[in-house]
């Protein structure tokens, strides 16, 4: 990734940015909350829905676009939003 | 810092609290520590400006119930609010600090000679005792105190950590010469002394503050008799080679005693009539007793002002008279009570001296 890339990747204020790990999950640019439940928790950025999944979810800030969720991760899927036929998971 | 100032636990209690916490979101409500309970709970902190804000998005759709109150500010409202528990502290930390300033206990070291209820006597003296305010005590003048009462200490620390004072001494050793103990002439405070009856009398009260008693009460004691000595003889706690047998001190204490005084009063036999020139030797006439009594009365008030110290009292008063030519001899016993105690410098080693030289 070169410094241009880099640097649309910053600022580019509509895709998800995720930081995750087994017990903590930080996703960035988050415009609304669209589901929580017990084991999932769906928020809306601006392309994309994210729905991270696992247990124990503790949402310990929610701020400013910023939602910081500690508890066993198990998977986070993506959604279009405008249309589904296509997502991608990790 | 808001949230460790006063952060609120809430309970949200509602269908589709997403939908809250959402708009919660987009408010810029800080919403922390949000955690699942069931589909229609959610456990959450809030800060109370926050919750006010988020009961008005919530409206009717949603139940919030403030579970408890936590942080600084919160707990220091609480206590102010108190004012009882307000009280109760500073009640507290007055006690707390008025007792620091105070003295607990006295530990004396060093000392060999001279008794260690000596040392804390004339630390008394000086006021310095279980319980005296500290910030009052004159450091100096108990230093100097203690120097004037035990000539034979060569150095005294009186110091104090915290609420405890320790005097610490160091006593000169057993073989002073005789110069070192006696009194040099620029400071003839520092000197050893006995208490001696300056009058002849029967002790009536006596009472040393320092020194050793040597008469007591009902005693009939000589006029110059030692009746607080100033020389202390000790037993040796320890078994060491060298330790002192006796001390010295300056005595100090009290001796009341009833001393009987002789006296011969003489008073003219017959007054004046108030009869004529031609008949003087007729007026003339004997006084009568009352009169007599009332003269020598007079006379003994009189010599008491002139002879008796201010605090001696007059116990017993017996009148003799004996009726001469022309005059009335009034023979007075008089009992008087009065202090009799004289301070008399000790000569260390003048017995001996003399009595050799002998």
């Amino acid at each position: 990734m070169n410094l241009i890339e880099e640097m649309a990747y910053d600022l580019d204020f509509k895709e998800p940015k995720i930081i995750v790990s087994e017990k903590l999950c930080v996703i960035e640019n988050v415009d609304a909350i669209v589901m929580i439940g017990e084991n999932s928790l769906t928020v809306e950025t601006g392309k994309k829905y994210v729905t991270v999944k696992g247990s124990g979810f503790v949402i310990k800030e929610i701020f400013e676009g910023r939602l910081l969720i500690e508890g066993t991760i198990q998977g986070i899927e993506f959604f279009r939003t405008q249309s589904a036929d296509k997502n991608r998971r990790i | 810092m808001n949230f460790s100032a006063h952060r609120v636990q809430i309970k949200i209690e509602g269908f589709r609290i997403d939908r809250l916490l959402d708009k919660a979101m987009k408010c810029g409500l800080d919403l922390r520590s949000i955690k699942m309970i069931s589909e229609i709970e959610v456990l959450c902190w809030v800060t109370p400006d926050d919750l006010k804000k988020l009961k008005k998005a919530a409206g009717a759709l949603y139940k919030i119930t403030e579970i408890s109150h936590y942080g600084v500010e919160y707990r220091i409202k609480k206590f102010l609010k108190a004012p009882i528990k307000i009280i109760g502290v500073i009640l507290v930390l007055a006690l707390v600090i008025s007792q620091s300033f105070f003295v607990k206990t006295i530990e004396v070291n060093g000392y060999k000679g001279i008794p260690e209820t000596e040392l804390r006597q004339c630390l008394a003296e000086s006021g310095i005792r279980e319980g005296t305010y500290i910030p009052k005590i004159d450091w100096a003048e108990a230093e100097s105190h203690i120097y004037d009462v035990f000539p034979q200490i060569t150095w005294v620390q009186l110091v104090y950590e915290g609420r405890k004072i320790f005097l610490n001494i160091s006593e000169s050793g057993n073989n002073l010469s005789t110069e070192e103990l006696l009194p040099s002439s620029a400071s003839k405070d520092r000197s050893y002394s006995n208490i001696v009856a300056n009058r002849s009398g029967y002790i009536e009260t006596i009472s040393a503050y320092r020194g050793m008693i040597l008469a007591e009460k009902g005693d009939y004691v000589e006029k110059g008799q030692v009746l607080i000595s100033g020389y202390v003889p000790i037993q040796a706690t320890v078994f060491e080679e060298g330790w002192p047998t006796e001390y010295f001190v300056k005595s100090k204490g009290e001796i009341w005693a009833r001393v009987p005084y002789r006296l011969t009063f003489n008073q003219e036999r017959y007054v004046k009539g108030s009869g004529t020139k031609e008949n003087i030797v007729e007026n003339k006439h004997e006084k009568s007793e009352k009169q007599i009594k009332e003269k020598v009365n007079q006379q003994i008030r009189q010599w008491a002002k002139e002879k008796l110290p201010e605090n001696a009292q007059i116990l017993n008063k017996d009148l003799n008279f004996s009726y001469k030519e022309n005059i009335i001899e009034v023979s007075v016993t008089l009992e008087v009570r009065l202090q009799i105690g004289e301070e008399q410098e000790i000569l260390i080693g003048q017995e001996n001296s003399d009595s050799s030289g002998d």
